[in-house]
């Protein structure tokens, strides 16, 4: 079991593409459609919890719902699984950019992906804006957040801190 | 102490990490900040990077500043200490999910927290586009070439739903064939 269970996780990890919303599909494709692990709602429950928590979706994705089904050391396991192929993989590309050198050539490939970022942060954010419905306490916290950030320097962590705090006296209102 | 330095670094960055890989930005630009381990140019690769390669993108981000800071091992540490607090939660709220999911706190503090986040990650990005910005004002060409990217990537991922990697694909072909005529 702790072989199929790192097998199969390993994979998820390794194919998905685009961080935690697109490991979705492939997540249900392996453990519910192959692997019959777990049902669709108890992933999608999951899943919404693990966005709503701190930490990183995906991983928390896949601790969570091997925990809840199986027990804490096969989550253990599954949330390594789903971390390996990453690691892997960016060592050995970080490996690669700290010893090579910036030419003309690489400077106008990067300066043209920092475009494509750019636009690719724009449009998630513009997604996320759309998605959430903000009303009037809303905007009036969006705007405070970023005063706090660019404005007077707090820092991020202190942000989000004062946020919870906020949200769980005036929550409701949002 | 180099690696419990990072370790508690990327442990805090995760804590205070809600609602995935983007919402580490604003984080990984303080740290670059306050340590001087990376500068918001190299962030902007590492985000692309990250995004562009297979895997949770927090834990790509993580692994590549890891490395850089700290080599090898500096990865491995970066990336379980941005998981970490994550899984120790999964762990704990696993018995009893939906005592939580139905709890009034729990619920204002996720109602709360999303604009927030998206405060946050607009000034982050806020950040990240000066700079770009200013890389290009150096000639009017490549600013006039930043700005036809910039509606072309747009109408890409708007009209033609192109995928991320794709989009970061597309940006380093066109960059490849910039650097030909200037």
């Amino acid at each position: 079991m702790v072989l199929n269970i790192f097998k199969s996780f390993f994979k998820v990890g390794l194919f998905t593409f685009g961080g935690g919303y697109a490991m979705l599909p492939v997540l249900m494709d392996e453990v519910v459609k192959k692997q019959g692990w777990f049902t669709e709602d108890e992933v999608l429950e999951g899943y919404a919890m693990a966005q709503l928590s701190m930490g990183i979706i995906a991983i928390n994705t896949t601790t969570l719902i091997t925990a809840r089904k199986f027990n804490a050391r096969l989550a253990l396991v599954a949330a390594f699984a789903t971390m390996l192929p990453s690691i892997l993989l960016l060592t050995l590309i970080g490996m690669y950019l700290s010893t090579s050198n910036i030419n003309p050539t690489f400077e106008m490939i990067f300066l043209s992906i920092q475009i494509g970022v750019g636009v690719l942060i724009a449009y998630t954010i513009l997604g996320l804006i759309h998605k959430s419905a903000l009303n009037k306490y809303g905007w009036g916290l969006l705007i405070l957040v970023i005063v706090l950030f660019l404005g007077l320097q707090w820092s991020s962590l202190l942000i989000v801190a004062l946020s919870i705090a906020l949200s769980a006296m005036w929550g409701h209102k949002l | 102490m180099m690696y419990l330095d990072l370790f508690i670094r990327f442990l805090l960055i995760g804590t205070f990490t809600i609602g995935g890989g983007l919402a580490t930005i604003p984080h990984l630009i303080e740290l670059g900040q306050n340590t001087g381990w990376f500068d918001e140019r190299f962030l902007m690769t590492m985000i692309a990077i990250s995004e562009s390669t297979p895997g949770p993108i927090g834990i790509n981000m993580a692994t590549v500043v890891g490395v850089k800071i700290a080599g090898v091992f500096g990865g491995i540490i970066a990336s379980i200490g941005v998981a970490l607090s994550g899984v120790i939660m999964m762990l704990l709220i696993a018995p009893s999910l939906s005592k939580y999911r139905n709890n009034r706190y729990v619920a204002r503090i996720l109602k709360g927290l999303k604009p927030s986040m998206i405060g946050l990650i607009l000034s982050s990005a806020f950040l990240l586009w000066r700079n770009t910005f200013l890389d290009l004002s150096v000639s009017s060409p490549l600013l006039i070439y930043g700005g036809v990217m910039v509606v072309m990537l747009s109408a890409c991922l708007h009209f033609f739903k192109l995928k991320s990697f794709q989009i970061i694909l597309i940006s380093a072909l066109c960059g490849w064939g910039l650097s030909f005529i200037l």
